[in-house]
This record gives C-alpha cells, sequence and structure tokens, in this order.
C-alpha cells in the first residue's frame, strides 16, 4: 500500500535518512516515534511525496512516486492521502465546513454533495453545529477535529498525521486520536502517526522507533 | 517607557523577517524625503520664483502647494503602507504582549519605536541622497528649459516638513490603529475573523459627486472672479471625491464577494470570495497610492488644460516651437532698408513685406466698427519657397479664415489707406463674388503676423489698388527658425517691434507642464511600488496556510488564480474609479463639460490600459504563491 | 519486592558482612528508606535457605555480625533472570525498575535491555488499556486512565535514562571507585 524502499535523504550536509525501508500493509495503523532529529518527519514529507528522496524509492498504491513531477504528486496526495499536521492550517478566511469540503472541490465533486458529506464527517467528529464558523471562533481542539474530517472526506487510501494532537490538551487530543483511529478502522484506511508521545502510540497497532536517520526497531501488536 | 522604547528597537531588528521589514521602512522613508525633496524644489524654482503673475502671487503660491500636495499625498500613502506591512503578524504580536501584561500605553511606545527608528534613518539617508542628488538632477538638460540657472534647494518649509512630519506620520500609522484593550486581545489573537461594511462610507463620495455637480457653470474664464465660497465648495467636493472614492473600495469588496460566493460554484469562487469577505479594508490599503495617483494624473489635465488654452500661451508655443516673427511696420521709402536690415540679422530665415491697406463692406452703416485688414500680396508672395499659398486666389479677393464681418453675405468692399481709427484718402471698391478662403494657420505661417485680426487678401493689380499702394505702410516680417533671439536681435539693430510674445507665460507653463509629467511619473511610480510590495506581502503572510493547500494537493494554478482575481478585482475597479472621480474634478475644476475635458476615446484609451495594467500588477502578486512545497515551511513558526 | 535482589546482587562481587550491606543498600537503594538491621539478616537468612547465598566464614564471636556471606551460581542465575526480565506492569506494586536498572550498570549487565525490555512492555500494557478505555465507563474509566498515566509517567523515565545512561554509568563508576 505504502513503501519507502532505502531511502535515503540529506539536507546539505545532515544525514536526515539513511537507507530506510519501511513498509504499510492496507488498513495498518502505525505509529512512527523518535526523538528530534532522529528523521521521522523526514520519512514522513518522502511517504507523502513532499520531497523526493535522494536514493531509494517511495511506492503509494502500486506507483513509484519518485519519478513523478511536483505536478502528479500533488493530484496523487489530493486522490489517495489525507494530512492532519500540528497546527491544523485551515485556510482562516473560510468556514469549518467549507475547509472540509476543499478536497472533494478539488477532485470535482459537485457542491451540494461535497457539503454533505463534509457536514456528515462534522457530525461524526462532535462539531456538526460549528460548520459555518471560522477559526478564530472556535477552540483549538474543535479546529483540529476540522483538520482531520478534512483528511478524511475524500476516503483516501491513506491517512499521514504529524503530531496530530501536540497542540491539545489531553481530553481533547485523546477525542481527536479516538475518533482518527476509529474512522480510519472502519473504512480499511492505513494510518500513520508521528509523535514523540507514548500515550498517542499506544492508540495504534504498530510502533515503529527511529533513532538518527534509521529505524531502530519495530513492535507489532501481537493480539491484534 | 524607556523599556518599551527598547523593546520596540530590540523587536525591530529581531528576526530575518523583520530586519527585512526595518529595512525596508527605512529604503520607504528614503525614497520618500528624497521624492518630496526633490519634488519640492522643482515646483518651488521653477514654479514657485515665477513673475508671470504679478498681480496674482498667492494663487501661484496655492498652485505650488497644490502640487506639493499632490506628491506628498502618495508619499505618505506609500511610507504607511509599509509601516503597515504584515500587519496581521504584528499586531498579533503587540495583542500577545497586552496579554504579557503591557499596558496599552506602553505597547503602543513598543509599535511607535520598532517603526520610528527606522523611519527617522530613512528619512536623514533620503535627505542626504537628495543633497548629493541635487546638482545632478540640475545638469539633466530637458529641451526648452534652462535648468542650471536654478538650483533645487526647497525653502525650509520643506526640510521641516520631511524630517519631522514625515517620521511622525509613519509613527501614527504604526502606532495608533491597534485594537489594545487586553479584552480584545485574546480573540484578536487568532485571525480569519469578518469585518462587517458600513455603507456610511458611501457618503463621502456621493457628497463630493454633488458638490461638484453643483458648482458646474457655463464656460467662462471665472478663476479670478469666483466668490470664495465658491471656490471652496469646488476645492471641498473634489477633496470629498478623492477621500470618498478610497473608502468605497471596502464596500465594492464585499459586494463583490458576496455575489462571488452566492453566484460562484467551486473551490475558486469560495476561495476568493471568502478571501475578499475577510479585511475588505486591507484592499484598499494596497491600491490607495496608485488611486490618488491616477486621480491626480487626470484631474491635474484640468489645471494645464487651463492654461494651454489661452491664446499668449498658444502664440508664444508657436514663437519657441516652431518659428519666431518680428512685425516691423515701415513707411513705403524706409521699407525696403528695413527689409535688408532684417534680412542680415542673424538668424532670420526670410523677410516678408506687404502693403497693408483697410477696408470694411460698403453696405456698413458703422464702418469703424467693421474694419478689417487688407493684405495685398499675390499668392506666389504670400506662398514665398513652398509655391502658391493654398486657397488664395489672383483673382478675387480671399477671406483668410471665417471673419465675423462677413457673416452676413457682403458683396463689396470699400478698401483704402489709413488704420483702423481713420480711414483717409481714396477708396476703392471691390467686389466680393467669388472670394476664396484661406486657412488661418497657413496663412499666419506665410505672413508671420495678423493674428487674430480678421483679414482679406486682394491681388495686387486688383482695380485701383495700386494708385493706394505708394502712401500706405509696408507690413515687414522677419522669419526665423524656432528659439528665443529674434526680439532681441531686432531691438538690438534698432527697430521698432509691433507684435508681443509672452515668453514668461510660456516659460511658466512649461514648468508647470515639466512639473506634471514628472510628477505623474513619481506618482504612479510610487503606487505601483506600494502595491507591489504590499501584496507581495500578503501573499507571503498567507505562506503558511498556502503550504497546507499545498499539501493536501491543491493544485498551483488554482492558488495562483485565487491570488490573482482577488488582487485584480479590486485593483481594476479602483484604478477606473480613480480615473473616472479624477475625471470629473478635474472637469469641475475647470467648469467644463465633461467631454470637453476628456473625450470619450481618451478615457476609454485610459480606462482600458488601467485594466490591462491592474491584470498585470494582479499577475505580479501571484509571484509568490506557488513556489515548490518547500518542507521547512509545514513546520514553520 | 526488590530488597532480597537488591542486596542478593550487592553479595555479587565479593563476599561481604550483614553489617556492610545494610550500608551499601542504603547507599544505592535506600535513599529515603533505610534498611533495618533485622530486615537485613532475615532477607539474608530467606537467601540463604533458597539456596541463592551461603554461609563463607563463620568469626566466632557474639551475634550475627560476624556472618560473611557470598553469592551462589543459583544465585548469580538469580540476579541474571531478575534484572533481565521486565516487570509484569501491575499498577500498585512498587515497581522495581529502578532497583533493576541501578543492578545492571552496577553489575555491568546490559542496562539498555532493561530499559528497552520494560518500555515494550509497558506499551502492549498501555495498547490493552486503550482497548478496554474506548468501551470503559464510570469508575472503570478513571482507574484505567489512571494507569495510563502512570505508565506514560514511567515511559517518559525509561527514555530521559535511555538518553542518560552513558553517563550515569561514569558516574557511578566513579562513585564506586571512591
Amino acid at each position: 500500500m505504502l513503501e519507502a524502499c532505502h531511502v535515503s535523504v540529506s539536507y546539505g550536509a545532515t544525514r536526515a535518512l539513511c537507507d530506510v525501508s519501511l513498509r504499510l500493509a492496507p488498513g495498518a495503523s502505525v505509529a512512527l516515534m523518535g526523538a528530534s532529529g532522529s528523521g521521522k518527519s523526514s520519512l514522513l514529507h518522502c511517504l507523502a511525496g513532499v520531497i523526493l528522496p535522494d536514493e531509494g524509492s517511495v511506492v503509494v498504491d502500486g506507483i513509484d512516486v519518485t519519478n513523478l513531477s511536483d505536478r502528479e504528486r500533488s493530484r496523487l496526495r489530493l486522490e489517495r492521502m489525507g494530512v492532519v499536521f500540528q497546527f491544523g492550517d485551515l485556510v482562516p478566511e473560510l468556514t469549518l465546513i467549507e475547509n472540509v469540503m476543499l478536497p472533494l472541490q478539488l477532485l470535482g465533486r459537485r457542491t451540494r454533495e461535497a457539503r454533505r458529506r463534509a457536514a456528515e464527517l462534522l457530525g461524526l467528529l462532535g462539531i456538526a453545529d460549528l460548520g459555518d464558523s471560522r477559526t478564530g471562533a472556535v477552540s483549538g481542539g474543535q479546529a483540529q477535529r476540522a483538520a482531520v474530517a478534512r483528511a478524511m472526506v475524500h476516503e483516501p487510501k491513506i491517512v499521514l498525521a504529524d503530531e496530530p494532537t501536540g497542540a491539545l490538551d489531553s481530553i481533547n487530543g485523546e477525542a481527536v486520536l479516538d475518533a482518527l483511529v476509529e474512522m480510519t478502522k472502519s473504512s480499511g484506511t492505513t494510518l500513520l502517526v508521528v509523535t514523540h508521545d507514548n500515550v498517542v502510540a499506544s492508540h495504534l497497532d504498530t510502533l515503529v522507533t527511529m533513532h538518527d536517520g534509521a529505524i531502530l526497531s519495530t513492535q507489532m501488536d501481537t493480539s491484534v | 517607557m524607556r523599556a518599551a522604547i527598547l523593546l520596540g528597537l530590540r523587536l525591530a531588528v529581531g528576526t530575518g523577517g523583520q530586519r527585512t521589514r526595518s529595512v525596508m521602512m527605512v529604503t520607504a522613508s528614503a525614497v520618500g524625503s528624497m521624492v518630496l525633496l526633490l519634488v519640492w524644489g522643482i515646483a518651488h524654482s521653477q514654479v514657485g520664483t515665477t513673475t508671470a503673475f504679478p498681480s496674482n502671487p498667492g494663487a501661484v503660491t496655492l498652485l505650488v502647494a497644490g502640487t506639493i500636495g499632490m506628491v506628498a499625498l502618495p508619499v505618505l500613502v506609500f511610507v504607511a503602507t509599509i509601516a503597515r506591512l504584515s500587519a496581521r503578524v504584528r499586531d498579533r504580536r503587540l495583542s500577545n504582549l497586552r496579554l504579557l501584561g503591557l499596558s496599552a500605553a506602553q505597547t503602543r511606545w513598543v509599535a511607535a519605536a520598532e517603526v520610528g527608528f527606522a523611519s527617522l534613518v530613512g528619512v536623514v539617508a533620503g535627505a542626504v541622497a537628495f543633497l548629493a542628488a541635487a546638482p545632478l538632477v540640475s545638469r539633466i538638460d530637458v529641451p526648452g528649459r534652462d535648468w542650471t540657472s536654478s538650483s533645487l534647494t526647497p525653502p525650509t518649509s520643506a526640510w521641516i516638513c520631511v524630517l519631522a512630519v514625515l517620521p511622525a506620520i509613519t509613527v501614527l500609522t504604526a502606532a495608533l490603529p491597534q485594537r489594545l484593550s487586553s479584552d480584545r486581545a485574546l480573540p484578536h489573537v487568532r485571525h480569519g475573523d469578518i469585518r462587517s461594511v458600513q455603507l456610511v462610507r458611501l457618503v463621502p463620495l456621493v457628497l463630493g459627486f454633488a458638490l461638484c455637480w453643483a458648482t458646474r457653470g457655463p464656460l467662462l474664464d471665472r478663476k479670478d472672479t469666483l466668490p470664495p465660497g465658491e471656490v471652496l465648495a469646488i476645492l471641498a467636493g473634489i477633496a470629498l471625491l478623492a477621500i470618498g472614492m478610497l473608502l468605497v473600495i471596502p464596500v465594492f469588496v464585499a459586494l463583490v464577494a458576496t455575489l462571488v460566493l452566492r453566484l460562484g460554484r467551486g473551490p475558486l469562487a469560495t476561495l476568493i470570495g471568502r478571501r475578499l469577505q475577510t479585511q475588505p479594508a486591507g484592499a484598499t490599503r494596497v491600491i490607495a497610492a496608485l488611486m490618488i495617483g491616477l486621480f491626480i494624473v487626470v484631474g491635474a489635465r484640468g489645471v494645464l488644460v487651463a492654461f494651454l488654452a489661452t491664446n499668449q500661451y498658444i502664440n508664444a508655443a508657436d514663437f519657441v516651437e516652431r518659428a519666431q516673427t518680428a512685425e516691423v511696420t515701415a513707411s513705403p521709402s524706409e521699407a525696403n532698408a528695413t527689409a535688408s536690415v532684417l534680412r542680415s540679422l542673424e538668424g532670420v530665415q526670410r523677410v516678408t513685406s506687404f502693403p497693408v491697406l483697410y477696408g470694411e463692406p460698403v453696405e456698413s452703416s458703422a464702418p469703424e466698427e467693421n474694419m478689417v485688414t487688407v493684405l495685398v500680396a499675390s499668392c506666389t508672395d504670400l506662398g514665398g519657397e513652398d509655391g502658391q499659398l493654398a486657397g488664395c486666389s489672383d483673382q478675387a479677393a480671399s477671406l483668410v479664415g471665417d471673419p465675423w464681418i462677413f457673416d452676413s453675405d457682403v458683396e463689396a468692399m470699400r478698401v483704402h489707406e489709413g488704420n483702423e481709427y481713420e480711414p483717409r484718402g481714396a477708396a476703392v471698391v471691390m467686389a466680393m463674388d467669388g472670394a476664396t478662403t484661406i486657412d488661418t494657420a497657413e496663412f499666419e505661417r506665410a505672413v508671420g503676423a495678423l493674428a487674430d485680426t480678421p483679414v482679406i487678401v486682394i491681388p495686387p493689380d486688383t482695380e485701383g489698388v495700386a494708385g493706394l499702394l505708394p502712401r500706405t505702410d509696408r507690413l515687414v516680417v522677419a522669419h526665423a527658425g524656432p528659439g528665443r533671439f529674434l526680439y532681441d536681435r531686432v531691438q538690438d539693430a534698432g527697430l521698432r517691434i509691433n507684435s508681443s510674445v509672452d515668453l514668461e507665460n510660456y516659460d511658466f507653463v512649461q514648468g508647470m507642464l515639466t512639473l506634471v509629467r514628472t510628477l505623474a511619473a513619481v506618482i504612479i511610480s510610487i503606487g505601483l511600488l506600494t502595491f507591489t510590495i504590499a501584496g507581495i506581502d500578503r501573499a507571503l503572510t498567507r505562506r503558511r496556510e498556502l503550504t497546507t493547500l499545498r499539501l493536501i494537493g491543491t493544485p498551483g494554478r488554482l492558488l495562483r488564480a485565487a491570488q490573482w482575481w482577488e488582487a485584480a478585482l479590486p485593483t481594476v475597479f479602483g484604478s477606473l474609479l480613480a480615473i473616472a472621480a479624477g475625471g470629473y474634478a478635474g472637469a469641475t475644476y475647470l467648469q467644463l463639460d465633461d467631454d470637453k475635458f476628456m473625450p470619450l476615446t481618451t478615457a476609454f484609451a485610459l480606462a482600458v490600459v488601467a485594466t490591462v495594467t491592474s491584470m498585470l500588477l494582479a499577475w505580479i502578486t501571484t509571484v509568490g504563491t506557488t513556489a515548490r512545497l518547500n518542507p521547512e515551511h509545514i513546520r514553520a513558526e | 519486592m526488590s530488597t532480597a535482589e537488591s542486596l542478593l546482587a550487592l553479595v555479587e562481587p565479593e563476599p561481604a558482612y550483614g553489617y556492610t550491606l545494610k550500608h551499601q543498600y542504603d547507599r544505592w537503594f535506600g535513599r529515603k528508606r533505610p534498611l533495618g538491621f533485622g530486615q537485613v539478616y532475615s532477607t539474608l537468612s530467606r537467601l540463604e535457605r533458597k539456596g541463592w547465598v551461603a554461609l563463607s566464614q563463620v568469626e566466632a564471636g557474639h551475634g550475627p555480625e560476624r556472618r560473611l556471606y557470598e553469592i551462589t551460581v543459583d544465585g548469580v542465575t538469580a540476579i541474571d533472570e531478575w534484572v533481565g526480565t521486565p516487570q509484569a506492569p501491575d499498577l500498585f506494586a512498587t515497581s522495581s525498575l529502578y532497583a533493576r536498572l541501578t543492578v545492571a550498570l552496577l553489575s555491568g549487565r546490559d542496562a539498555n535491555q532493561v530499559l528497552g525490555g520494560q518500555r515494550q512492555v509497558h506499551l502492549e500494557r498501555m495498547r490493552e488499556l486503550q482497548a478496554l478505555r474506548r468501551k470503559a465507563t464510570g469508575p472503570d474509566l478513571l482507574a484505567v486512565t489512571y494507569e495510563l498515566t502512570h505508565l506514560d509517567a514511567d515511559l517518559r523515565w525509561i527514555e530521559q535514562s535511555g538518553a542518560r545512561l552513558a553517563v550515569v554509568s561514569r558516574e557511578m563508576d566513579g562513585e564506586v571507585d571512591a
């Protein structure tokens, strides 16, 4: 489903990733942990097609993204992936529901259908009545939930999250993670969460630990 | 207070972004002060010291003040815009300071210090740059202008204005508009709220339009006879138009936003509509300088047209630019000698000499009032080197232009010697049938005299005319190429000149022309610069959201299109409005009908150019929008 | 409780009297709660019964102070197992993690493995707890989240210690030599 094969990335003289290989099966739920500088964000960016590795390849849903142009990777991201980042970064001028609708509209769906589906997701996440508010008028937790909704509204095969609850208190963080895990599990979406928080990692089935640009260990939950 | 100032100074050079802004502030202040000093100096030396209007020195002062004001306004707007760059980010930071416990006054000091120091440095730098550049500018050779004798030193008031007022205004702009109460600081920390636009903003524009419309009068040169109350009303109307057009922009933007959101489908419409809806006044800030520039440039034509249309100027311009002519009247015995003296003068290209008679219609009851000058010449004489003069007839009389005397059919003229006050001597009657018409301009070019007088030309072999000739005066005209030397040389040769040319008026108007053209270039440039800088800055402060949008897969061209529409819509509207308002103001000032002031084709052409340029400018602001997706930006700030 | 194992570990390097052992224990393990002599001797007796220590010498004299204890092969094995086995993450049992790590550092055993092993076990338990939490209500929910939070605290300490191991180890060597 999503695979990095012998990927190496350097920023100038710094080696961020060193011959890293990782394979995510469809429907897998993976936590990527490591200290700052361990390379976990770089690995995430490679998997998302944001940066091209200096060596190695990244395969998304059978397609080798390392050969695609920037525009094609962008399109692939739109079609197959959803992303949630630490600060959500919703467009502040748009309402929450307009933010959530965006991926569907970009994919060419009709506005009415997009709005309906977006409202459905906002409902699942418990913020249905905030659809017409702007980010400035809602709390951080609510905005982050909208970001999660945006990541899932177009039914992507893969959801990538980078410290999605980093800016939230524990209760809100727990709620957002629960929503993320539940929604991806029920739809069979692969979920990869980059985090340094043990509690966050414990929400997911598999734990991959990184250190100094390489994968240190992979721990699968055998009961699953 | 001291701590607050120090904090402000520290903030001015803190991070890379802040340093860049401070550098831009210094540059903007330097450019602004230099431009102001230069224009003030030019205006003062070229126009302010003119002797063309000895009876009305107040008007000249007003004129100079007006031109300074015309440049000062966009310069101030430009500098103020730079001071408010990245307003969102800096307001947020100041609000955070409030949350930390600083009082409102202290926060204002911080903001003032952050911007004020850079502004002061910039203004001083600009003044120094001006002092260095002034001697260079005065050496620029503009044809027809004599710069070298004038030094471009602006008066003391200019220095005070630039060194004190300019930084003061920047500081005020930076320090004032914040919502600095702590209870409002919290919601201000998050962004993206809509400001509602009040319709009361339409009032000044409507008022200004009404005032201008009410004070319009018939086409008369009434400037020195207008009652001061009416002058004030006109000026107030013009000022209200200028202010009003700026205030109206957010209303328009809000309206368009609502329309786009209601009618549009798809993410592009949503993005554009919502962005326009949020902070509609921000659009004004970006294009204000440009709009003022257009308003002034279009309106200032009014000032110029008044002067360019006077006969004195037209004649003087023709004299200096096309051909100099000097008229000398000589008695029949002196005519040849006079002509050869004139011919011998350096620069004189040819000398024409024609006998001059007078005539009036035979049926006229009041001969003194209906007198025309009669020139006796053959068509080849008139034509000179060019052969025959077009429209001239050797068989009958030729009318020059359309003298009013002939409005009712005149069958015959009585021609005699003498002057216009005393017909004397024998008279010859000649029939007027078959009279042809000579074009006025061609006649003046050929003869170089008798402008603004009703003239007819009769062939020398007209019956009876030969007898009148021996005693009548000759009109001797020296023709030279363009220049200003002729009168001096003729007078130095001891001859008395009958004609006159108002060179001082000419110089004054030329000075005005130069000034206005400089102004136009300067003002529009400042407007464009303000627009571009503010536009790019706005794109940069959006980088985080743009990065996220790219991350979720939004195609770059959609983001570019959104940015373009968001920039283009207010700019096109604003520039068209500015041109219309400026045109209306200028026409009002001149008390002219609109289509005399600016014919429809010119207005249309101007509108098209403005629209195309606005679209181009909007495109420039999309430059920052779609750089490669950079992972550094994903975790920025 | 890990008192017995800790004492046993202190006998490992060389035979020692009960008196010496009590002081060493206090120094490495009992900073806030010094061990009573009575507990020392009763623990040693227990260890002797288990066959983990043996009396190497009995000096003639009065009282138990004169007994020299030494570790047996079984005893060494017992320590190996104790240090190397991650403790079941039971909430209300006093944690032996700190003790095991100290012993590993003192005795040259693999401290990283102590930390890593415990981390793995903790994380597995946390996953189980998350699954429980999603269905729990009322006091059960409180209990589950309580345990989760404490496990998280342990894990944080494990990470910090892992990062500090080299330095701490050197410092301890210094103290041992002193």
